[in-house]
């Protein structure tokens, strides 16, 4: 603790959760790693930065990001060529590291930091994998990171469902895992056909019945978007759609949206999930009708998933569709695996050519997306790094939503038939400067429950991020004049000038232990590792002194929901 | 006495295991985690259920009070560590080998590394890098201990010593008490290798020279797809026998191809998994089919795993002299002490199957007690054994679980941790200028 304070003078403070100041210059004061009220007169000032109406706004949180664990370090290994080009020296403060779009740990911390980012989200840890993801996220430096468990193709939850489990019980494994495994949130993926592979089907709808289980992937989602609902978890369900990336599936991902029926959820890279088939190569935008069924569904938040044209990896839990897709692996090599009757992993090399009818044509859709859909609060900003391209790739792409000229001399280097198949050079819409700083940071907090972060009102984390005003969005967001953590400052004009240890986020809902009596045995009976020891133990995250746990408060019946 | 044991273990149940139950085995990368563990008085352990030899005997070694030695010389940790650190300190080619740790063992062998510009590699490597060298080229088809226990109903198994390299693979994972998706009782399939040893039932035995996996692996892979290899015996193996194991491949429901990776040819074995990756994928044209690596002691893979997440680069990498440098051929560290390339070495022993390199390189050597030791190295500091003496974590062979170390005993004079030794070295060591000078607070 400290009694002088950090102050932040005269800065246009950008926070649409906050006070409206009519855009007027605002100070910020800094303590003991929090927002602070304005102090009394003859309070100790400390520090004081001069910010001269530089734009302010809270840390950013990226909701989906492949930052670490099982699949990432495969990824890693798989592509020595990527390292071997993009690698950095140590230099006395930072560790070295390589790796452009899967980056080493340390880099991954560094990176973020030095965009003005403090928060990201790990979105698809296997709860077989929990260990080892944690352990690699013990060593990505600065920021805060969670994890979302991946449910809804492990054998134990589709046996349950099989056998008619009833609601609650499936409420207390769900509980069980997030604590088990130290998540804050639940992420599924392909519901039912990473098991169904397993088995030697190949493709999996909606409504089409389990070949082992006999359940559908609409019964999985439904019943797991009601335990989060139901345990007060504040993140509702993450959604992987099922047929990702195969021209059509709009209609599988309205069907979704619709088979949800109000329940509060979150649709993830919604770019890969909005494939028509018009048109002489079959392949389309559905932007405009998933946009429009975003917009009539506010229980709906989603994420885009954008592309970035260059050499980039895939890496994903759905091994049915990464496995189809491997014969597009470029370098020509591909990883696919089965896990521990709870998950898979698919890893498949991609390069996004801007000449290439296709790949020009996911860039659009994505960007339609971002366009079309109205509400910021439910749309947020990623590029589900690594999938669709690296996430420092974010000032880039928030130059292509708040600059129209910009976006079109983009597209008219791409694929020209593209322009002709897409509304995206008609769509007039530019981001604002509040509009981005909801979308990268008072949504995203707001829909994982971080009451203390994303917004600079008292009591919030001191997150605090210092923008030049550039007329160049790309550069203004690149290299922000100073970025905070926990009220300290770690970062200058896009720089690394200080290092630390963000915490990991959890949830833990309450739920009734005697599930441990169903699961003991199958652990036993079933599994390689007992349940004893799949448990991640508190001391293994905060005992290393690289961090510690962050609880997210479950929501109670007077809570806003979504 | 339950020490960090229980560390937050009482979340959640009635029916917690008692302490000594469900004991994670650290000697090889089955890494068994059902262990009985009994403990004397003294403190002496004893695997009372569970284990294989390889656990009974390693388990039982006495907890030694170690001193630390300087060319012979018993001395206190302080001085040993001083020692340590001059030689380091003016090394111009140091390497840091063995790595037979913990996670937080490696990751502090690597941050030690890093500060010194050396190369990296584990003492079990030549493995590991038969998969890793295959993977980089060409990828992997691959299934878990978990997924393999509930549903392989077939196994085509390259190797000999089964029971050496991966013990009670059978009865955990071929042939299990319990399975969700087959009758584990049932298991069927084929050992391809040399030697003549018992067979298990459902198994056939296929004599073959495994210098020629690749050619076998890849005539399986033609009678697959349909086609039909030149000759008639294929490294010592007839077609009609390649046959009926294609065939059986076709037939199964989950295949598994699996093979003892310090079986293959120790010139090639990165042929022979590009071609077991091969026959995986061609059998997954039609049914279901996963590779399957074995072996593997000292934590190699997890070694392997933590230099990849902390550098990006897999082991055989020099590190801290710029940017991280990989090169499988460069950075083997027995060619290199061969070479006589290294001025100064740092040698991590904790855990089993990293025996010493014969070599006249000053060595400062960190090991379990009762690590045999070809010669007095230059400096000699005991450290404890994860899992035994103090927590940690530890990955598992098939690379996806990783499993939690406890403590198991407390004597008298503990040994430190080798991440503790190697921290404390790394703070003898100078340190490193900062590149550029900050200036955060220019506006104040």
């Amino acid at each position: 603790m400290s009694d002088a304070y950090t102050l932040l003078r005269g800065g246009r403070v950008c926070d649409p959760t906050g006070i409206a100041d009519g855009g007027g210059l605002r100070d910020l004061y800094l303590k003991d790693g929090r927002i602070a009220a304005p102090p009394p007169e003859d309070a100790r000032i400390g520090d004081v930065i001069d910010l001269d109406g530089r734009i302010v706004m809270a840390g950013a949180i990226d909701i989906h990001s492949h930052i670490g664990g099982g699949k990432v370090n495969l990824a890693r290994l798989l592509l020595p060529e990527e390292h071997r080009e993009h690698g950095s020296s140590p230099d006395g403060l930072r560790r070295s590291g390589s790796g452009l779009f899967t980056p080493s740990s340390f880099l991954t911390g560094y990176r973020y930091a030095e965009m003005g980012y403090t928060a990201a989200f790990e979105p698809a840890m296997l709860p077989s994998n929990a260990r080892h993801t944690h352990l690699e996220l013990a060593d990505i430096p600065i920021i805060d990171k969670g994890c979302y468990a991946v449910l809804g193709n492990d054998d134990f939850l589709l046996e349950r469902l099989a056998a008619g489990a009833t609601q609650s019980e499936v409420n207390d494994y769900v509980a069980w895992i997030l604590h088990a495994t130290q998540a804050v949130g639940v992420k599924v993926v392909n519901p039912g056909g990473i098991s169904a592979f397993k088995f030697n089907q190949r493709r999996l709808d909606l409504d089409e019945a389990h070949p082992h289980y006999g359940i559908t992937p609409r019964r999985i989602l439904t019943t797991l978007a009601t335990s989060l609902s139901d345990l007060g978890v504040p993140h509702p369900l993450h959604i992987h759609c099922n047929n990702l990336g195969i021209p059509g599936n709009e209609a599988v991902t309205r069907d979704t949206i619709a088979a949800l029926d109000g329940l509060p959820a979150h649709l993830t890279h919604l770019q890969f999930h909005s494939y028509g088939t018009e048109g002489d190569r079959r392949f389309s935008s559905a932007a405009a009708e998933i946009a429009e069924a975003v917009n009539r569904s506010p229980n709906i938040s989603v994420d885009v998933g954008q592309i970035i044209f260059g050499q980039t990896i895939t890496a994903s839990a759905d091994i049915m569709s990464q496995f189809r897709n491997s014969g597009l692996a470029s370098p020509r090599k591909w990883v696919c695996t089965d896990i521990e009757c709870d998950g898979g992993c698919g890893l498949v090399p991609f390069r996004y050519r801007d000449k290439a009818f296709v790949n020009a044509l996911q860039w659009a859709i994505g960007l339609e997306l971002f366009l079309l859909i109205d509400d910021p609060w439910r749309v947020y900003l990623t590029t589900d790094h690594p999938n669709g391209g690296p996430f420092t790739s974010y000032p880039h792409l928030i130059r292509l939503l708040m600059d129209r000229s910009f976006r079109n001399e983009q597209l008219a280097r791409i694929n020209p038939d593209v322009a002709a198949h897409s509304r995206l050079g008609s769509i007039g819409r530019e981001y604002t400067l509040d509009e981005i700083a909801i979308m990268t940071r008072a949504g995203p907090a707001r829909v994982l429950g971080l009451r203390d972060r994303g917004h600079l009102r008292p009591g919030a984390v001191a997150d605090v991020v210092v923008y030049d005003d550039l007329p160049d969005r790309e550069a203004m967001f690149a290299a922000p004049a100073w970025v905070f953590k926990n009220g300290r400052p770690v970062a200058r004009n896009g720089t690394l000038t200080a290092t630390g240890w963000g915490d990991t986020i959890v949830v833990r809902p309450e739920f009734d232990p005697a599930i441990e009596r169903r699961l003991k045995p199958w652990f036993e009976d079933h599994q390689t590792v007992r349940l004893g020891n799949f448990r991640i133990a508190d001391g293994e995250i905060h005992d290393h002194g690289r961090g510690g746990l962050s609880i997210v408060p479950t929501l109670t019946a007077s809570d806003l929901c979504f | 006495m339950r020490g960090d044991w229980d560390m937050d273990y009482g979340f959640g149940g009635s029916d917690l295991p008692p302490p000594m139950s469900d004991v994670v085995c650290p000697f090889c990368a089955m890494t068994c985690d059902d262990l009985a563990i009994a403990r004397d008085g003294t403190g002496q352990l004893r695997v009372s259920a569970n284990g294989c030899a390889r656990a009974r005997t390693l388990f039982a070694l006495p907890a030694l009070p170690a001193h630390c030695f300087i060319k012979g010389r018993a001395v206190p940790l302080d001085e040993a560590l001083d020692a340590a650190a001059a030689l380091l300190g003016d090394a111009a080619s140091p390497a840091i080998g063995g790595l037979a740790a913990d996670t937080e063992g490696v990751s502090t062998a690597l941050a030690l590394a890093e500060r010194l510009g050396a190369v990296v590699d584990h003492a079990a490597s030549d493995s590991l890098f038969h998969g890793l060298r295959a993977f980089q080229v060409t990828g992997a088809m691959t299934a878990t201990f978990g997924e393999i226990r509930n549903r392989a109903d077939l196994f085509v198994l390259f190797g000999t010593e089964f029971e050496r390299h991966a013990p009670r693979l059978f009865d955990r994972i071929v042939r299990p008490p319990t399975a969700l998706f087959r009758d584990g009782g049932a298991a069927r399939g084929f050992l391809i290798g040399p030697g003549d040893g018992p067979t298990p039932d459902g198994f056939e035995r296929l004599t073959a020279d495994l210098a020629h996996a690749p050619a076998i692996a890849a005539a399986l892979s033609q009678l697959l797809a349909g086609e039909t290899p030149r000759g008639d015996r294929v490294g010592g193996m007839a077609i009609e026998d390649l046959a009926r194991v294609a065939a059986a491949l076709r037939k199964a429901r989950f295949g598994v191809v699996g093979w003892i990776a310090a079986s293959l040819d120790p010139a090639a074995g990165d042929v022979a998994v590009e071609a077991f990756n091969h026959l995986v994928v061609t059998a997954n044209a039609s049914t279901r089919c996963a590779g399957l690596p074995l072996g593997g002691k000292g934590n190699a893979l997890g070694a392997n795993y933590v230099c990849a997440w902390q550098y990006g680069v897999p082991l055989r990498s020099r590190l801290g002299a710029g940017p991280p440098e990989h090169d499988p051929l460069r950075y083997r560290l027995k060619s290199l002490l061969a070479g006589g390339e290294v001025d100064a070495l740092v040698w991590l022993s904790a855990l089993n199957g990293a025996e010493l390199p014969d070599t006249r390189t000053p060595m400062v050597v960190l090991a379990r007690p009762g690590q045999p030791l070809p010669r007095d190295p230059e400096v000699l500091i005991p450290v404890a054994v994860p899992g035994l003496d103090h927590s940690g974590s530890i990955h598992r062979g098939d690379g996806v679980a990783a499993l939690p170390l406890r403590r198991l005993r407390t004597t008298a004079a503990t040994l430190p941790s080798a991440a503790t030794v190697l921290s404390a070295l790394l703070g003898r060591l100078p340190a490193p200028p900062l590149a550029t000078p900050l200036r955060e607070t220019a506006h104040v």
